[in-house]
């Protein structure tokens, strides 16, 4: 009996112990290892938070080299030439954001559910639809054919460095929760870093939603509501500008054929509304010093860690400051002592949708130019943590790209043509390590020159004085209408046929204005050749192009105050045409909404109530008018119209047909609309001051900064925050001003910036959203650019030496 | 009184090698270890299983205190947040009990297999 007894207490331990330590895994979510996790040696109290100096041997250097990191924990790299300063970078990006780069490529890659479990298959499948690791591998494929690719090669190597060097016990704690290790990594990795963004930037199209509310609707009404040109637009390229050349059309000289019939029962969400970008450079006439100032604020998810990762670098030929993203070599947005240069997107439209008709329900082939035409078939494995065969999913490509969504039929399917799947044909990689190098704008010209996609907005201030943007990428040579609905497949003349030559992409330089802006509207006048479709931002740029035509003697405090300027044109538009019989509606609160609204400043700041009011009466406002779209959006997915065409419509033709509301007998009109819309808010409000009686903006749409994995213990959420997404200070829920920063270019220049987040990856540091509370308040930090390692090296707090290992 | 102090000797010792054990191997070791080293110290289930207990309860208790106090509370901050709540103190306790748990567990199993062993002489 005590045998037996024995026998089965040794089993049970020796299972908990196999399970402690993970080598069973008995749940079905992504838990750790309990006993292994809180090992205090080697699990998560080994926190691995103060590192002292590091000394590191490696054959990656040529010459001794090193990184001294501040009391920001900014990493200032000095190397003895460009290749061993990428050698470094890699090595500090990895040493702070080494779970952030490996998750960002994974999830890019659509191999999630390998360390997360069955939760995360959906998003993976979708990864693998979009042919995001498709993208990569054709990147890779022709990187690896390019003169320079031993510049990447070295970053890839600073990688791998530090993960060679990094024992068990000190991986991030990411790798600890998920029971997992890092990868080595790869040019691939790196290229699904870069193929992300480009998702973020450039991966997203209305054609569905378009083709359907064109195929559902009048076709006068779609054409009133619908317009693709403003009345009022500041292009980025003025409108004054010429173009003064041929358009390239390609074969073809008519519209392709679009889909006539609505597609029912496809499941089409918008991606990353709101997200966007401010730059300006303010010229030196305009300016108190006689200097230019410029300025970039790119708005992205904002996350922990943040996105971007600040960073000095030096060698010999040149002394860079600025941001990176984690995974990819070089200075993203930076300034160095002769230029400034950063970006915003260009939201030209790089994604098309293609209708296939299939010869037969096993999908193998398809209908091209009348001839059957066989489909690619990938494979695409997905390995769930957990189980041990993976998933297998069979992609078919077709020659516009992958099919994107099946259809229940068999007969057809959507496929998807985007820019991001061709291989590069340019040192793309170069852009941002060639920019840490140049000294004049015509350098930073011919830089960005190999830049592909995603297409951006390349601004650059020379300390010489020049100012400029140049609209930089690869675009299709559309004809008109082209891309901006679904089209028919089954005809190879319906494609691409040709690209605009990059001397034809619109350029501003030194314009009479003074300045120049960019904030992800469109990017050239009516006057442009080439049909310029995609989806524009229409409020942001108005602020920027007001505030900056209407200043002079600008300084840079001037430009802290316009970068967190909270002002929301769309609001102040839309107050100004309230009726006056809304001054009657008051709501239980007795609070006098309209004088309240009136008075107010369109100032989007964390403690007022006004914009809660605002933004509930929009929302009743497009609810009322747009209510025979919401009928069709039970079927089918369609777009609402913009906001300034709404109010378009209320000034200047009250008595459109759309504004009426069908389920009434009554014929509405805008006023009508407007009356409404101001009560239901009203009631609403009531509702909201019944709840919490300090309703405000920063309780009503507070913002999340969250992790990776979305564990709320490792992120920060609810914060209270000035903006809205049509500021300036661009704020979502959960995106805004992802880097903040200014560089006033005099003798000797200054910089100032700031991120919503900290240079440290590990949740336990004091740097990992250290920065959060100064940029909530508008704060800057001063960058330091200081050439001198002694005068860096005396201000560290630690260091990691490199010497070199002879191979 | 020599015989004692030899035996309190020993066991020091004994607890200084599995605290090396713990820092640098890994943290399955201390229980093997346990198991194999406590045959030639313990003959009673009940003391084998409470010494190595509050033993190792302690260490990882310590230890978690002390690397937590290193970035002011941030590891403690995040499992009581990642628990639904935990008081802090819970965390370092639960650390420790799961240390304790393992070593003591390992010290009765030794001190049963003795008994199995040496079967006709009682456990005390």
């Amino acid at each position: 009996m005590q045998k037996v007894s024995f026998i089965i207490q040794c089993v049970l331990f020796v299972l908990v112990l196999l399970i402690g330590n993970g080598n069973i895994h008995p749940f079905s979510k992504p838990v750790p290892p309990f006993a292994k996790f809180s090992d205090p040696f080697k699990g998560v109290w080994n926190h691995n938070v103060h590192q002292n100096n590091i000394n590191i041997t490696a054959t990656g250097v040529s010459a001794d080299a090193k990184i001294y990191y501040d009391d920001r924990w900014i990493p200032h790299i000095f190397a003895s030439n460009l290749e061993d300063a990428l050698f470094l970078q890699g090595y500090a990006e990895a040493q702070n954001r080494l779970f952030q780069m490996d998750f960002i490529s994974r999830a890019a890659a659509g191999e999630l559910s390998a360390v997360m479990g069955a939760a995360t298959l959906e998003y993976d499948l979708e990864k693998r639809r979009r042919g995001m690791k498709y993208a990569a591998e054709n990147a890779v494929a022709a990187w690896e054919k390019m003169p320079q690719y031993h510049l990447a090669q070295k970053y890839i190597d600073g990688v791998n460095t530090y993960i060679e060097n990094l024992k068990p016990e000190d991986y991030p704690l990411e790798y600890k929760l998920l029971h997992t290790k890092p990868e080595k990594w790869t040019a691939l990795k790196s290229a699904l870093v870069f193929k992300e963004m480009s998702l973020t930037l450039c991966g997203r199209n209305s054609d569905i939603p378009f083709s359907n509310t064109k195929n559902s609707l009048d076709s006068t009404l779609f054409a009133t509501w619908y317009p693709e040109y403003e009345d009022i637009e500041n292009p980025v390229v003025p409108a004054h500008i010429p173009y003064d050349f041929d358009t390239l059309f390609g074969t073809r000289q008519a519209p392709a054929a679009f889909v006539t019939t609505p597609i029912e029962k496809v499941n089409f969400e918008t991606r990353n509304p709101g997200i966007g970008s401010n730059q300006w450079t303010v010229g030196k006439n305009k300016t108190l010093s006689g200097a230019n100032i410029f300025c970039n604020d790119p708005h992205l998810g904002l996350g922990l860690p943040s996105i971007w990762f600040e960073q000095h670098i030096v060698t010999p030929e040149f002394n860079a400051y600025g941001v990176s993203f984690p995974g990819f070599p070089g200075i993203m947005i930076g300034f160095n002592e002769y230029i400034a240069w950063g970006e915003t997107n260009v939201g030209q439209d790089v994604e098309d949708i293609f209708l296939i008709e299939w010869t037969d329900a096993s999908r193998t082939a398809y209908l091209l130019d009348g001839k059957q035409t066989k489909a690619t078939q990938r494979i695409e494995k997905i390995y769930i943590k957990g189980k041990n065969e993976p998933l297998s999913d069979t992609i078919p490509y077709t020659v516009w790209g992958p099919i994107y969504k099946k259809s229940n039929d068999t007969k057809s399917d959507l496929a998807i043509r985007w820019l991001a799947h061709d291989a590069p044909k340019t040192e793309e990689y170069m852009t941002f390590i060639d920019a840490m190098n140049c000294k004049s704008y015509q350098e930073y010209l011919k830089s960005t020159e190999p830049f592909t996609t995603p297409a951006q907005n390349f601004g650059c201030a020379a300390v010489s004085g020049d100012i400029g943007i140049r609209v930089n990428g690869v675009f299709p040579a559309k004809y008109n209408q082209d891309g901006r609905f679904v089209e028919f497949g089954n005809q190879s003349k319906n494609g691409w046929s040709a690209f605009i030559p990059k001397e034809q992409n619109p350029h501003v330089l030194n314009p009479e204005e003074n300045f120049v802006a960019s904030a992800n509207q469109r990017s050239a006048s009516k006057n442009y050749p080439y049909y310029f479709t995609g989806n524009f931002e229409n409020y942001r740029n108005k602020t920027i192009n007001q505030t900056l035509r209407s200043s002079e003697k600008i300084t840079v405090d001037d430009m802290k105050k316009m970068q967190f300027d909270a002002y929301s044109a769309k609001a102040a538009e839309f107050i100004s045409v309230l009726p006056a019989s809304c001054a009657q509606i008051k709501g239980t609160s007795d609070i006098a909404w309209y004088s309240k609204l009136k008075s107010w400043n369109a100032q989007y700041r964390r403690q007022a109530q006004e914009p809660v009011f605002f933004e509930l009466y929009l929302k009743h406002l497009r609810k009322s008018t747009y209510d025979e779209l919401e009928i069709l959006q039970e079927k089918m997915a369609v777009t609402t119209p913009k906001d300034w065409v709404l109010f378009k419509m209320i000034t200047q033709q009250p008595n459109n047909p759309l504004f009426n509301i069908k389920k009434t007998s009554s014929v509405e009109t805008a006023t009508d609309i407007q009356m409404l819309s101001f009560i239901l808010a009203a009631k609403e409000m009531d509702s909201l001051l019944t709840a919490d009686p300090k309703i405000r903006w920063g309780t009503f749409r507070p913002l999340d900064i969250n992790h990776l994995t979305r564990v709320p213990a490792l992120s920060t959420q609810n914060l209270e925050a000035d903006g809205c997404p049509d500021a300036i200070n661009a704020k979502g829920n959960a995106f805004g001003p992802s880097w903040r920063m200014i560089v006033h270019q005099t003798k000797p220049l200054e910089a100032y910036g700031v991120y919503p987040g900290g240079q440290s990856g590990n949740p336990f540091s004091p740097y990992y959203k250290n920065m959060i509370q100064d940029w909530l308040e508008g704060r800057y930090h001063i960058l330091t650019y200081d050439p001198s390692p002694k005068n860096i090296s005396s201000k560290s707090i630690s260091s990691v030496s490199f010497t070199t290992k002879k191979s | 009184m020599k015989k004692d102090n030899n035996q309190i000797l020993k066991l020091v010792s004994y607890f200084f090698i599995l605290t090396g054990i713990s820092w640098f191997t890994f943290w399955w070791v201390v229980p093997v270890v346990v198991f194999i080293i406590s045959y030639l110290f313990f003959q009673h289930s009940g003391k084998a299983f409470l010494l190595h207990f509050l033993f190792l309860f302690l260490l990882w208790f310590a230890t978690s205190y002390i690397k937590d106090g290193q970035v002011d509370g941030a590891v403690s901050a995040f499992l009581a947040s990642l628990s639904g709540g935990l008081p802090k103190v819970m965390t370092y306790v639960i650390s420790g009990l799961i240390g304790g748990a393992f070593a003591g567990w390992a010290a009765y199993l030794c001190v049963m297999l003795r008994r199995i062993v040496a079967v006709n002489k009682p456990l005390r």
